[in-house]
């Protein structure tokens, strides 16, 4: 069985505009192993997310996609709904900036989190309740039995961010797409996060695309880093190897910028 | 020459099921001309409660807001223009601080003070702003749906400045704009500052931002300053063991350089009581006088922990 996860060769995108179509991505190509985590990076726009979306068939109408998908082996056709859908639900789950757009406000994190696999994985409902206490303690969550009957509301950003995760991983995916899951929340939160899915992957073997606008979040994160800008990947390299000899202009521009404000001296 | 002083500030908050929270308790800071302070820490730590009540827009429960030595009653108690106190302050999201319904040029037009003329002079006083953060005079006739969120900060901005500001409150003003808006938008804020000579408080969750925008940084920890000092200096040698965790937690890209470190625990209530240094429940380094709160000590850098005082705190 190879290590392969996910295989992305020769995507390109393009999205409905007023003057025809607009390519929003161009000859993308990665691959994630199983309990890697693969890191992409670059400022907005450049189709970080874009490439999210297309992995989880989130395009909107009209967008023309070319090139090959494969995942667990299997080719994926992106016109297949159905397989497309199936996969969301199974394979691959996704975590974003804003832990409020995955939470419903109105229904108590037990109901959230224990429903898919009541659902989907057939679990009674005393078996939905372990797992999700059982999920919550991987995210380190404190209380989890009180967090189950708990509202969004009631708690900070940080934790809610951490539900969201849990929540994403109730549907025991193998690859977790996590679109700047750490951007909006204060430092001390991010470093928590960042050792949390640091873990998941060592304990569990997930697998994790990390999108970033900050290669420092992704230096002792990824295995491996894409480099994205104008929808192409310029640069993609090892991590180490990339931070340490940056071949690619826009990549040194990138992190000469941070170097200026986010690195101190140690 | 010290334009905002903040003495001794108190907000509290009644919250239903919470009872009193006190979300600042005992903050005083300055900000002179040409100046930027910055202002950071974890969320929930009483930033936007502090930033309000130096912005005049709420009253202190306790303590004293003055600005150029002139005691700054909030609004509200007195009915006056927001032109006329000389503070202004700028939100962190731009898409509901400003009218959908009106055009750009009507709203720069009500912070134009009175003395600036008529009609016509007004009008070109307004659109003088627009240049001023960096947009184009036609921006003027449009509507804010039609600009980006980085382009309607900067309208917010020019909003703020037509009043002639001595000082600005600039809570997250760039929280909410993607990374490449965020860097114009931050170095329109920084040349303003310079070159008008007004001062301006930045609140940000941001060390990063911060540390590129601001000469004096000062470290809240629920509801209290820990630390302040010249931003570089703070930096580099950080005394407080909060400002230290800060720092450690942001993530270097030396790929040598591991995760980054979390802090332990989580930020406390500031609804519960507690007795001692704040910080004492997440610190890796207290000790027995800790039991008691310290004090914000020292020259231009001040820190309020027991490990920075010489004999009193150790002797403890
Ligand atoms: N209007 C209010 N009523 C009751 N409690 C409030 C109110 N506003 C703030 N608080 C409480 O006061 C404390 C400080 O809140 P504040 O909004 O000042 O923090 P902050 O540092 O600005 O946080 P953030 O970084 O999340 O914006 C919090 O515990 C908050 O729940
Ligand atoms: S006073 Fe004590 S508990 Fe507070 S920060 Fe200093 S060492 Fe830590
Ligand atoms: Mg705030």
């Amino acid at each position: 069985m190879s290590d392969e996860l996910l295989a992305v060769e020769h995507l390109a995108v393009s999205l409905p505009g007023p003057d025809g179509p607009v390519p929003v991505l161009n000859d993308v190509s990665l691959t994630v192993r199983r309990g890697q985590i693969v890191g992409i990076a670059g400022e907005s726009g450049s189709g970080k997310s874009m490439t999210a979306r297309t992995l989880l068939d989130l395009l909107p109408a009209g967008a023309e996609v070319s090139g090959t998908l494969r995942f667990d082996g299997a080719e994926l056709d992106h016109r297949d709904r159905k397989a497309m859908h199936a996969l969301r639900g199974h394979g691959i789950a996704m975590v974003f900036q804003d832990p409020t757009a995955a939470l419903h406000p109105m229904l108590s994190i037990g109901r959230q989190l224990t429903e898919h696999t009541r659902v989907h994985l057939g679990l009674t409902r005393t078996q939905a309740k372990a797992q999700a206490v059982e999920l919550l303690e991987q995210v380190r969550l404190p209380d989890p039995e009180r967090a189950l009957r708990s509202y969004p509301h009631q708690f900070s950003g940080g934790q809610l961010q951490r539900i969201a995760i849990a929540s994403a991983l109730a549907a025991r995916p193998r690859l977790l797409i996590a679109d700047e899951p750490t951007t909006a929340l204060d430092v001390t939160v991010q470093a928590g996060i960042l050792a949390l899915l640091d873990s998941l992957r060592s304990e569990f073997e997930l697998s994790v695309l990390f999108i970033t606008h900050d290669l420092g979040v992704l230096a002792s994160l990824a295995t491996h880093t894409c480099v994205f800008q104008n929808g192409r990947v310029v640069e993609s390299a090892p991590t180490a190897q990339l931070l340490r000899s940056p071949g690619h202009p826009y990549t040194r521009a990138l992190l000469a910028e941070r170097a200026e404000t986010a690195e101190v001296p140690r | 020459m010290t334009l905002l002083e903040l003495t001794d500030i108190a907000v509290e908050h009644r919250a239903p099921g919470r009872g009193r929270v006190r979300a600042v308790d005992g903050v005083s800071l300055d900000v002179r001309s040409g100046e930027i302070v910055g202002l950071v820490g974890e969320s929930g730590c009483g930033k936007s409660s502090l930033a309000r009540v130096a912005a005049g827009l709420s009253a202190p429960t306790g303590g004293d807001v003055r600005l150029r030595g002139e005691h700054v009653t909030p609004l509200g108690r007195r009915r006056r223009r927001r032109a006329e106190i000389g503070l202004q302050m700028v939100f962190q999201n731009p898409y509901s601080s400003l009218n959908p319904r009106r055009t750009v040029l009507s709203q720069l037009l009500d912070g134009v003070p009175p003395d600036v003329g008529r009609g016509p002079e007004r009008e070109r006083y307004a659109l003088d702003q627009l240049t001023r953060v960096g947009l184009d005079e036609s921006a003027a006739t449009r509507f804010p749906h039609q600009f980006s969120g980085g382009q309607l900060q900067r309208i917010a901005i020019a909003r703020a400045l037509a009043a002639r500001p001595h000082v600005l409150i600039a809570d997250e003003p760039v929280t909410a704009l993607d990374v490449s808006s965020q860097a114009q938008v931050v170095d329109v804020l920084s040349q303003l500052v310079r070159g008008l000579d007004v001062g301006m408080l930045f609140i940000s969750h941001d060390l990063a931002l911060v540390r590129r925008l601001a000469d004096v940084t000062a470290v809240m920890y629920l509801g209290r300053i820990v630390e302040t000092g010249p931003t570089e200096r703070l930096w580099r040698e950080p005394k407080h063991p909060y400002t230290r965790a800060l720092i450690d937690a942001i993530p270097s890209a030396d790929p040598d350089a591991g995760l980054p470190r979390a802090l332990a625990g989580e930020v406390g209530d500031p609804a519960a009581v507690r007795t001692g240094c704040r910080f004492r429940a997440r610190c890796p380094q207290a000790f027995a006088a800790c039991a008691e709160e310290p004090e914000l000590a020292g020259e231009d850098h001040t820190v309020a922990c027991w490990l920075e005082a010489d004999d009193t705190g150790r002797a403890a």
